[in-house]
């Protein structure tokens, strides 16, 4: 994947269909030529912006993608997600 | 350093609290992390909304899900049979598909809530957290 990423506010603008391939798999409604906008993070994560490129490096993943994985941590915080995955989880 | 992230370990990452030092967050940092259809499945059944599916999804982004491919069904079984011969324990069918995944695929386990059960198995290694990786 050669395309890099523009941030702008706070988001990441992809503008080169290289990018299809992973956004297609993760958003199966992306069509190639469409303009994907990610947010790269939100109040919720708490990684800082070389954290996050840390770990993008590390897993040889694009950095937008970490960051829209680690924008999940602590989501489900309020409701019954845990309670009722702990009744799943049994071996 | 290759883990294969325990859905306990997920549910942690998901409902932590503001500021909480999440397990998976350290293993990110330390190597790749994978985790099974199985525990995509547990994640996705917990679900009761469609903001909770997607906030899985986005999760998984980070981990990628190992799928059970149908040559596995001999292999995990010929690995459960020499685990139960060995220890005397009679191992799940799910206990039997994560640990057969984590050795068909040389990973190690990343949990808390089976890590007991799992280490008495004694086919894979298991940590409880990616600090107790040895170096």
């Amino acid at each position: 994947m050669s395309a890099r990423p523009i941030q702008t506010q706070g988001k990441l603008h992809f503008i080169n269909s290289s990018w299809h391939v992973v956004l297609s798999e993760a958003h199966p409604s992306f069509e190639e030529g469409m303009t994907a906008e990610l947010v790269l993070w939100d109040s919720r994560s708490e990684g800082s912006r070389s954290e996050v490129e840390e770990i993008a490096r590390v897993q040889q993943l694009e950095p937008a993608i970490v960051a829209l994985g680690l924008a999940s941590e602590g989501a489900l915080a309020a409701g019954g997600f845990g309670k009722r995955l702990s009744t799943l989880t049994t071996s | 350093m290759q883990f294969l992230i325990e859905t306990d370990i997920l549910k942690e990452y998901l409902i932590a609290a503001t500021g909480e030092e999440t397990v998976l967050r350290k293993a990110l940092a330390a190597g790749v992390c994978y985790t099974t259809m199985v525990n995509a499945l547990e994640l996705f059944r917990a679900c009761t909304s469609k903001e909770e599916t997607d906030t899985v999804l986005q999760m998984l982004m980070v981990v990628r899900v190992l799928g059970m491919n149908a040559r596995y069904g001999q292999s995990f079984a010929e690995l459960s049979h020499a685990v139960e011969k060995e220890t005397g324990l009679i191992l799940t069918n799910r206990e039997a598909m994560i640990i057969g995944m984590a050795k068909a695929s040389k990973l190690t386990i990343v949990t808390k809530e089976f890590y007991e059960r799992y280490t008495s198995v004694m086919a894979v290694p298991i940590v409880r957290s990616a600090e107790e990786v040895p170096q």
